[in-house]
């Protein structure tokens, strides 16, 4: 990382720069490959792996306090070191502190094989079978399900689906109801055909990961082409915002590809037909009905999400069969949700507490 | 609507600026304390219209993306973009197809079958694990008494077992039981 020079010019852009060459050594990895992930905060062990899922324990810390493990699901499209991403930022490290044993979902890209890959693949698959390893190495019938943004999703369907193995569950920045338009990018998506999405596989096989960077960067292309370079410029003398900064870009650019099928359920099911909030989803031959969800339920909201609009999640609540359920709203954006210093002051204190009232 | 909003901030942020300019021309020099304050005034008033400038650019590129005319223009070129990509990749793999044998190197259909196959022996490797984790949890939460009737049945079914209570029957170490 460059250091701030005393021409703002020249600072700023060399900060760019430095994202340019971050950019093409994505790049230079190649469609399925990552950027490294960094040394974690949090010690884990990886206790499974089947299919494109890698099991990762975070044993906790001091007293254990709890009897049911977390299972923390992550997205598929980006590396999950940002859940346990600096100390005192780390939602791992928060939970972990509190005396939860947490499982974690590492994804794993997939490539030219795993194209028929779908939500029947990773739910009833990958993320069943990691459900299962967790309950039969911690003696438990039924774990928490944490789960963030497509994770969450995963999560949701994964409960409707097997409710039994559930004793509470956690969604935070959930895409359920997608027919809510509010966010401009979506119409871009809205008007993609559906021989687009499928000639994206056709193509590619998977959807390549630069293709879903470009989804992410075309949200906000003012920040991402310039603005945050000057942020960085701006704040180069706080303390940690550059090492915060560079961490973050990191995560930023570790964008995975999409197996073909799920993105095809995902872009045209769920996006564009909404079928999951209209309970018409289907996933191995079953349909996915949110009203089977009967355990505990904590819907957490971020107010300002550019990724996934508030009112895209807060309908969730209303719709499951739950008697103990709730929304937390909480004044951030989307991933200001897992990294932020005040989630980690306000929001995860309150979380740690509503599942350590569930968890014994 | 957003747009205007975002407008109009930006244009109060740029008559700003050359008030602060103008103010810090006639200013009189010498006074550190003084030129200090000045010199941040003026910083301050450029990164207020800096930031108008982007919020602006931000609401123009959202006005942009609900606009149908762009959004259907976008959803073409990328369909013709696939297309292109489509036939450019069939031509790749038919002139390769060919020529990877030729030169004795596997095609990459044979690869794509290779990784499937270890994939599929990995998640045979991975489910035989689960189902043993699973058997161990089962036999933990069975009633001690009925567990070693389980474990002995288990024995006797796939051999080694030596029923440890049946006399006449020597352990190691010890001598023959006097009868």
């Amino acid at each position: 990382m460059l250091q701030p020079t005393k021409t703002p010019m020249n600072a700023i852009a060399g900060y760019m720069l430095d994202g340019a060459m971050r950019s093409l050594d994505g790049f230079k990895k190649g469609a399925y490959a990552t950027v490294n992930d960094p040394p974690p905060v949090t010690p884990y062990r990886v206790v499974f792996e089947s299919g494109k899922v890698r099991l990762r324990h975070y044993a906790a810390a001091g007293k254990h306090a709890h009897r049911t493990p977390i299972v923390l699901v992550y997205a598929l499209i980006k590396r999950p070191f940002v859940l346990d991403i600096q100390k005192g930022r780390s939602v791992v490290e928060h939970l972990t502190g509190a005396g939860f044993d947490v499982y974690l979902t590492d994804w794993l890209p997939p490539n030219p094989t795993d194209t028929w890959r779908g939500f029947d693949a990773y739910v009833n698959g990958d993320l069943d079978k990691a459900v299962r390893f967790v309950r039969a190495i911690t003696r438990s019938a039924q774990v928490t399900i944490l789960g963030y943004c497509f994770g969450a999703l995963l999560s949701l369907v994964y409960t409707a689906l097997h409710p039994e193995n559930v004793r509470n569950l956690i969604t935070a920045t959930t895409p359920f109801d997608m027919g809510v338009r509010e966010l401009p990018i979506y119409n871009i998506v809205e008007r993609m055909t559906e021989e687009t999405i499928d000639l994206v596989t056709r193509v590619h096989g998977n959807c390549p990961a630069w293709m879903v960077q470009s989804f992410f960067t075309a949200m906000a292309p003012a920040h991402h082409a310039l603005d945050k370079y000057v942020g960085l410029y701006r704040n180069a003398e706080r303390d940690g915002y550059a090492e915060q900064f560079d961490l973050f870009e990191r995560w930023m650019s570790s964008d995975v590809a999409m197996a073909g099928r799920i993105f095809r359920e995902m872009s045209g099911d769920i996006f564009k037909r909404n079928q999951l909030a209209r309970g018409e989803f289907e996933v191995g031959g079953r349909k996915v009905e949110v009203e089977q969800i009967r355990c505990a339920l904590l819907n957490v909201v971020a107010d300002h999400d550019d990724v996934v609009h508030p009112l895209s999640s807060l309908g969730l609540v209303d719709r499951v069969s739950s008697r103990d359920r709730r929304n937390l709203t909480f004044p951030t954006g989307h991933v200001g949700a897992m990294v932020s210093g005040a989630a980690h002051k306000k929001l995860w204190p309150q979380i740690g507490a509503w599942l350590g009232e569930r968890s014994n | 609507m957003k747009f205007f909003e975002q407008w109009n901030r930006f244009s109060e942020a740029m008559v700003e600026m050359p008030f602060v300019v103008v103010k810090s021309l006639f200013a009189q020099k010498g006074e550190e304390g003084r030129d200090r304050t000045l010199q941040m005034d003026l910083q301050q008033a450029g990164w207020k219209a800096y930031d108008a400038w982007v919020q602006l650019l931000n609401e123009s590129a959202n006005g942009l993306y609900a606009s149908p005319e762009v959004g259907n223009s976008v959803g073409r070129s990328m369909e013709v973009s696939l297309k292109w990509q489509r036939l450019g990749s069939a031509m790749r793999d038919a002139y390769f197809a060919a020529l990877w044998p030729a030169v004795g190197l596997p095609s990459g259909a044979e690869l794509t079958e290779l990784r499937a196959e270890v994939g599929a022996l990995r998640d045979d490797l991975a489910m035989a694990r689960l189902e043993a984790e699973e058997a161990r949890a089962a036999e933990i939460e069975v009633p001690v008494g009925e567990r070693q009737v389980g474990d002995s049945m288990t024995a006797m079914w796939n051999g080694g077992w030596t029923p440890e209570t049946a006399p006449f029957v020597r352990k190691r170490g010890e001598d023959a039981p006097a009868n």
